[in-house]
């Protein structure tokens, strides 16, 4: 007999729905993907395939711990959760009494503790603070912030009847993004036309019908060449344009002023009949999608990049159109978490503290705030939180303040499930602001170097062991569910019982009446009638049924009902209205341009490096780099390397890739080596050499450049014997 | 016309999604939901996964074959629920 149970990972961002199944007697579940999915059929990777081994781990944090060393010094004592839960609600009361509650910064890693369901801004809402960080700032968050600009709410691509796709540098493949990998190979299967746009001849860019070796940072050039294809040869859908657009006259003339196909040509490097081919490609097809990327979430013109992709859906009548770009809003089925987010008690007074509200506006509260009326009139939704990303602080603005007190005194700081010191540009100045606080908490599942510089650090569950709703983050009409396969480890607990316990020791209790998350489940879902038990026995995701072309009847949720390729809430912010380009060039100390990223197969962000199975496979930080420049510098293949921009230096090894264009060098993001004493922290992290000075970052969303940023590169000077495998378990 | 049918098309293809997704009370309809899942991939031929399989990326550590390290990697034990 074969016990058969669903399950979500949240390895990553992507929520694979796996099939976990043990025979009789058998104490471990084995996971494969779920061939009977019709979406993604089989996608799982090995980091999920292996997840047991990561959280079944000697390094795993299975008790409370305190302090009793200075930080970082590594020395804790364990303590039981009421201890730590009344020391850190004593000392946050001190904080907040003394500063105020805006002296409070959490920042929290959504995928990690995908069962936090909004609790996280609750507790905030009701203390006070706007000021929550998180990661999604610079992937995937900010374009949901940014793409509301344009049309009101953050698309889902239609894989399923699309004709052509269009990537913009994120290399999916069966070991990273695995869903929208198997969405677009079955899409090429169809007959859809893939265009890549990738400084790198990646895999993907290999089998494209074109591809486009943009330059890196240069995307929004070529989307707005593109544009001026598509208008000048009226390839636009006029009807949709006349009807539902403002703006057109003055994004034409924007174009033909700035963005002339020889300027496109020289700034991307793509030839001017490649920068038209491409354009006719995508704009002819009856159904063209541009799925989300990273790519364009950390350049320098970011806000540009994601307004320009914005746009190119809208004008080619892509929105809401099978094959198209799907303006879902969230399940009706399931209270969204941004009702359960009580938005609406924070005080204007306190949404104005906001870090970064008046410097980088695009996706803090007061670019939200211009939306709120709409956005309510046609989802429903004051506040919606797509993807987690949509009012949030600054990062750099925010690590300023808790580091120097300007504009005010930040003194407590909460990482949930988010490795900060790691994931954020600008280290040196994050580990800064994390020794000026009064207070430092960690909820964890090991002991990371943030955590290392908390005064408290409190275990997580893993995905393995609680169970799940989730509603695709408020991004759309799905809901998965997700079946418990373990018990906890330890005294590891769900993210939500740590909220609820702080705020039943801090006085709040009452607005958290849930005694676990099974109970806030059933609450979530009372719409339905169900309890969760029921309703995830019956259902593994829940598609809500779609109507297209929905704004027909609703308007889109902007300040004119329309899709404003000129942007009202750019202006009133005092933004460039259009999109413009902006990048960073290279000079004679720094010669190469070095960009974050290439998801590695055994990795997902700063995690899994504990983990010997996964990295037996990639034991240390590799820059890829043309061997052309290896030899220019002194270098080759496996030598250690300095990689040293404005901002810092960072050891790798030397890999030589033919793919990647000579002048360009790859860092790989979020290592650190935790088998060392000092836990790797401070030498190959990339957030050591991503400056975050004004002329690094996006100006409308404050984001740091990470795609394309001078550097130079050569032999390390410093030898360091490692521990290397004999310490990873 | 052709959009009404590109709409219903895509709208019907949506339920039957959801409807495999569901697992129903009744066998049947259980059967027809694998039924439909089962149509659904012979869409794309007789292995319409197999790039799964077959995937040469040069992102994979082609110089070290973690995958083949993993199959003997023995399960952890651990607390059953």
């Amino acid at each position: 007999m074969t016990e058969t149970k669903h399950v979500l990972c949240a390895t990553c961002d992507i929520s694979c729905q796996l099939v976990a199944t043990r025979k009789d007697g058998e104490a471990d579940y084995t996971l494969s993907g779920d061939y009977d999915n019709p979406m993604a059929p089989g996608a799982i990777c090995a980091k999920g395939r292996v997840a047991q081994t990561t959280f079944e781990h000697p390094n795993r944090l299975l008790k409370p711990l305190k302090r009793v060393g200075e930080r970082g010094e590594g020395k804790w004592e364990e303590v039981t959760w009421d201890q730590a839960l009344n020391e850190i609600a004593d000392k946050l009361k001190t904080v907040v009494s003394k500063y105020g509650p805006e002296a409070l910064v959490v920042t929290s890693g959504p995928w990690n503790c995908s069962t936090e369901s909004g609790m996280t801004r609750r507790f905030m809402n009701l203390l006070g603070t706007p000021n929550y960080l998180s990661p999604v700032a610079l992937c995937l968050g900010n374009t949901a912030a940014v793409n509301r600009l344009t049309y009101g709410w953050m698309p889902l691509p239609d894989f399923e009847n699309t004709k052509c796709v269009v990537v913009m540098g994120h290399n999916t493949n069966s070991q990273s993004w695995v869903w929208e990998y198997i969405r677009l190979k079955l899409a090429e299967k169809r007959g859809a036309k893939l265009i890549v746009f990738d400084p790198r001849r990646s895999p993907q860019a290999e089998r494209a019908d074109i591809h486009l070796p943009v330059k890196p940072g240069t995307d929004v050039a070529m989307c707005m060449g593109w544009i001026n294809v598509i208008i000048s040869e009226k390839l636009y859908d006029k009807k949709f344009v006349n009807e539902w657009c403002v703006g057109f006259d003055a994004l034409k003339e924007r174009v033909e002023k700035d963005f002339s196909l020889d300027t496109v040509a020289e700034i991307t490097g793509v030839s001017e009949d490649l920068i038209r081919q491409s354009a006719r490609m995508y704009a002819k097809a009856n159904g063209a999608i541009i799925p989300w990327s990273p790519i364009t979430d950390q350049h320098v013109s970011s806000t540009s990049a994601i307004r320009a992709i914005s746009i190119l859906r809208a004008i080619t009548g892509n929105l809401d159109k099978p094959g198209g770009e799907m303006l879902m809003g969230s399940h009706s089925d399931v209270i969204p978490e941004s009702q359960l987010e009580l938005t609406e008690l924070l005080s204007e007074e306190q949404k104005k503290k906001q870090l970064g509200y008046d410097k980088h506006p695009a996706f803090t509260f007061k670019a939200a705030d211009l939306l709120k009326e709409y956005s309510e009139q046609v989802f429903g939704e004051a506040y919606p939180n797509l993807v987690k990303g949509t009012h949030m602080a600054v990062p750099s603005p925010t690590f300023r303040a808790m580091a120097y007190g300007d504009p005010y005194t930040v003194k407590a700081f909460f990482a949930i499930a988010n490795n900060a010191l790691m994931g954020y540009g600008n280290q040196h100045l994050i580990k800064k602001a994390m020794l000026n606080q009064d207070l430092n908490v960690c909820f964890e599942q090991f002991m990371t170097p943030t955590a290392n510089l908390c005064d408290y650090v409190l275990p997580g569950d893993s995905w393995m062991e609680r169970p799940n709703l989730m509603d695709t983050y408020n991004w759309a009409t799905m809901m998965m569910t997700s079946n418990q396969l373990y018990k906890p480890q330890g005294e590891c607990r769900n993210v939500y019982d740590f909220w609820h316990g702080l705020a039943h020791k801090m006085g709040l209790g009452e607005h958290f009446p849930w005694k676990s998350i099974n109970e806030l489940f059933d609450y979530r879902l009372s719409p339905t009638g169900m309890k969760f038990e029921a309703f995830k026995d019956q259902y593994k995701l829940k598609l809500e049924d779609y109507k297209y072309y929905r704004y027909r009847e609703t308007g889109f949720a902007t300040p004119s009902g329309k899709v404003e390729l000129y942007s009202s809430v750019l202006e009133e912010l005092g933004c460039d209205p259009l999109p413009y380009y902006r990048n960073i060039e290279v000079c004679d100390t720094y010669p190469l341009k070095l960009f974050v990223g290439l998801r590695e197969p055994q990795f997902f962000q700063a995690g899994q490096r504990h983990n010997r199975v996964l990295r037996k496979g990639n034991k240390f930080p590799r820059t890829f780099m043309h061997a052309n420049d290896a030899e220019k510098y002194g270098l080759k293949e496996g030598d250690w390397a300095t990689v040293e921009t404005v901002a810092g230096k960072i050891h790798m090894l030397v890999t030589y890739r033919e793919e990647i264009p000579e002048g360009l060098i790859r860092i790989p993001h979020g290592w650190w080596l935790p088998e060392e004493e000092d836990l790797g922290a401070f030498e190959h992290n990339d957030g050591i050499v991503i400056p975050d000075s004004d002329d690094y970052l996006d100006r409308e969303q404050g984001i740091p450049h990470l795609k394309g940023v001078p550097c130079k590169i050569y032999p390390r000077k410093d030898k360091r014997e490692y521990i290397n495998m004999e310490g990873v378990k | 016309m052709i959009e009404k049918l590109n709409v219903l098309k895509a709208e019907v293809m949506m339920k039957v999604a959801g409807f495999i997704l569901q697992n129903h009370d009744n066998p049947v309809m259980n059967y027809v939901a694998k039924t439909a899942g089962w149509l659904n991939q012979k869409r794309y031929g007789n292995n319409a996964l197999d790039f799964l399989e077959n995937e040469e990326s040069i992102d994979l550590m082609s110089d070290d074959k973690y995958e083949s390290d993993n199959k003997n990697t023995p399960p952890a034990k651990r607390n059953l629920k």
